[in-house]
């Protein structure tokens, strides 16, 4: 170069060169910035893409085990976010390294040149002055790696300002799920509301909930690293995990016996009531009867287990209701609780009852009778008497009308004594010995007294009547017939003693009954159950 | 795994890009702050 040309160039780049430098600088940092933001947005965009790519977020369900974890799903809020934004941030800083600050090589060659190599590859194609082009290519580089910096930093603030928002969210989930479980069992806890097993009769503190669509179990269906208020199950069925959220419509089982809850269970306090007779005493006929009428009082009547509704709809396919002979005798067997609510769904009313039904040999033996652990959460009792058990109503009828009306030969006094011992083992009495059980005293068969001759129906002449009015007839009637002493150990074992007397005959109405040539109307065969849910009539 | 995106990722996802939309429009909006502070502060004399 002459060095006339030399001294030109030099006075040119020290009179404007800051100036242009500067201009070519603050270009390169902007176009940097630009590229780096938006690989970022191209990152972001395609990292939470709703139906991208999941392998890489190791969020497949465990298999489904008894004591292991649950099969569903991790909640993207418990992991994997993290995982889609770190895939985000390496996307981002990969692609602004590669095309602004060093090409990607391939094997065959260069698959994309960086800003950076175009500006040195300009620097050296082009027929301007080294002189001038150098501090150029120079500053252009410069002012890339500042863009990148730049562009990486503000991609870091927006980082910090996302992982900020993230715990906030996570922690309002978590406070929400916290809550909710808290308020729940706040609610359960006031409301009194419990499930027991009715195959094994221990409570049911953490039942097991079944997907309705693959069957999977779960054990631990609550707020948590699944999800806060639903979780996904392994075959992407979503369960809810708040009883408030449609949890208890789930299928439940039991955890210790595997044996199935009842049907929308920690819905309404349950109440268990077994009812207690000698062998023949006609106890499948009453709770036949009286499950039929609480179906037809339209206060609202759901059966909350599978097994009961068979069985009660077996026992209408047969004609129970109208033929009561043709009842299948109790098996001598585990009890198994007969499920059903009673009252207006979403009432405060509403009680799950449990309804246990041994057989009446069970009663016989204080052995047996001790392992009847549903005693432990008896909240009522109903003792069925058969008034053709009693010896004096036995002593006015001959064998034959006995066998006719399947008359039971076990003295019901016999029955209350050893059901009163059984149940001193499992339930703690006051300082006067008594049980805080209300029990319903129920004298079936009423419709075998309604034409015999020497032994009056204990409703004859009584008339429209209270329920004092008919519990004092029913309790001087059985007191005439010689079960005094029976009446006074009630009275002296339980605090609230209610006496009834029912037929099968009112199955599908209480109708008057005429008995010679007064009229009789028994007591509705639901009426003892409903007795034993109104506490306040009670007192 | 039978291979289906979880409808629980999908949602995830939407609230996630949400919440990143939301923190990128705060961090531009701090940035603006802080340089039109910085720009209109008095000289000190």
């Amino acid at each position: 170069m002459h060095p006339i040309v030399f001294l030109f160039l030099l006075a040119l780049l020290l009179t404007f060169g800051p100036y242009v430098l500067s201009i070519l600088l603050c270009v390169a940092v902007l176009v940097a910035f630009v590229v780096g933001t938006i690989e970022y947005a191209t990152a972001s965009i395609s990292g939470f893409t709703p139906l991208g790519e999941i392998a890489h977020l190791h969020m497949d369900p465990p298999a489904e085990s008894a004591k292991g974890p649950d099969p569903a799903y991790r909640s993207y809020f418990a992991g994997p976010i993290l995982l889609d934004y770190y895939k985000v941030l390496t996307t981002t800083i990969g692609q602004v390294w590669t095309k602004v600050v060093m090409s990607k090589t391939k094997d065959s060659g260069p698959a994309q040149m960086s800003l950076v190599d175009r500006v040195w590859r300009w620097m050296k194609r082009s027929a301007v002055p080294r002189l001038l082009s150098v501090p150029a290519a120079a500053a252009a580089t410069v002012g890339l790696l500042i863009g990148v910096v730049g562009a990486l930093g503000f991609v870091g603030v927006v980082s910090m300002v996302f992982a900020l928002l993230l715990a906030l969210f996570a922690l309002g989930a978590v406070a929400l799920g916290a809550g909710g479980q808290l308020f729940e069992l706040g609610v359960l806890f006031v409301r009194g509301i419990t499930v027991e097993c009715g195959v094994c009769h221990t409570r049911a503190t953490r039942p097991v909930y079944q997907c309705p669509n693959c069957g999977a179990a779960h054990r631990r269906l609550l707020p948590g690293r699944s999800g806060i208020l639903r979780r996904t199950c392994r075959c992407q069925q979503s369960l809810p995990t708040l009883l408030a959220r449609g949890k208890a419509q789930l299928p439940a089982y039991c955890g210790e016996c595997d044996a199935q809850l009842p049907i929308k269970a920690l819905r309404a306090p349950t109440v268990h009531i077994p009812v207690i007779a000698g062998p023949a005493a006609g106890k499948s006929v009453f709770m036949q009867t009286a499950v039929t009428r609480l179906m037809m009082l339209d206060n609202g009547f759901e059966f909350a287990d599978q097994t009961a509704k068979a069985q009660f709809e077996d026992n209408l396919r047969r004609g129970v209701v109208d033929a009561p002979d043709l009842m299948v005798k109790t098996v001598v067997a585990p009890v198994r609780a007969y499920n059903v609510f009673v009252g207006k769904e979403g009432s405060r009313a509403r009680r799950l009852l449990y309804l246990y039904d041994p057989a009446g040999e069970l009663p016989e033996n204080v052995e047996s009778l001790s392992d009847l652990h549903f005693l432990q959460f008896a909240k009522g009792v109903v003792f069925v008497v058969d008034p053709f058990a009693l010896r004096q109503v036995r002593s006015t009828i001959d064998r034959a009308t006995l066998g006719k009306l399947r008359a039971s030969n076990t003295p019901p006094h016999e029955i209350l004594e050893r059901f009163v011992e059984a149940l001193r083992e499992r339930m703690p009495s006051d300082r006067s010995g008594r049980f805080d059980v209300p029990v319903s005293v129920v004298l079936t068969k009423s419709d075998g007294l309604l034409n015999l001759s020497g032994v009056a129906h204990p409703y004859v002449g009584l008339g429209p009547s209270s329920r004092s009015e008919r519990d004092l007839a029913v309790r001087n009637w059985i007191s005439t017939m010689g079960q005094g002493d029976m009446v006074s150990s009630l009275d002296n074992n339980f605090t609230r003693v209610s006496f009834f007397a029912v037929s099968y005959q009112d199955a599908r109405d209480v109708f008057e009954r005429r008995s010679f040539d007064q009229s009789v109307t028994n007591d509705d065969p639901a009426e003892p159950l409903l007795w034993l849910l109104r506490k306040k009539e009670q007192r | 795994m039978n291979g289906e995106i979880p409808r629980a990722v999908v949602t995830g996802r939407r609230v996630a890009m949400t919440l990143l939309a939301f923190a990128t429009l705060i961090t531009v909006f701090a940035a603006i702050w802080l340089i039109a502070a910085w720009i209109t502060q008095p000289i000190a004399v």
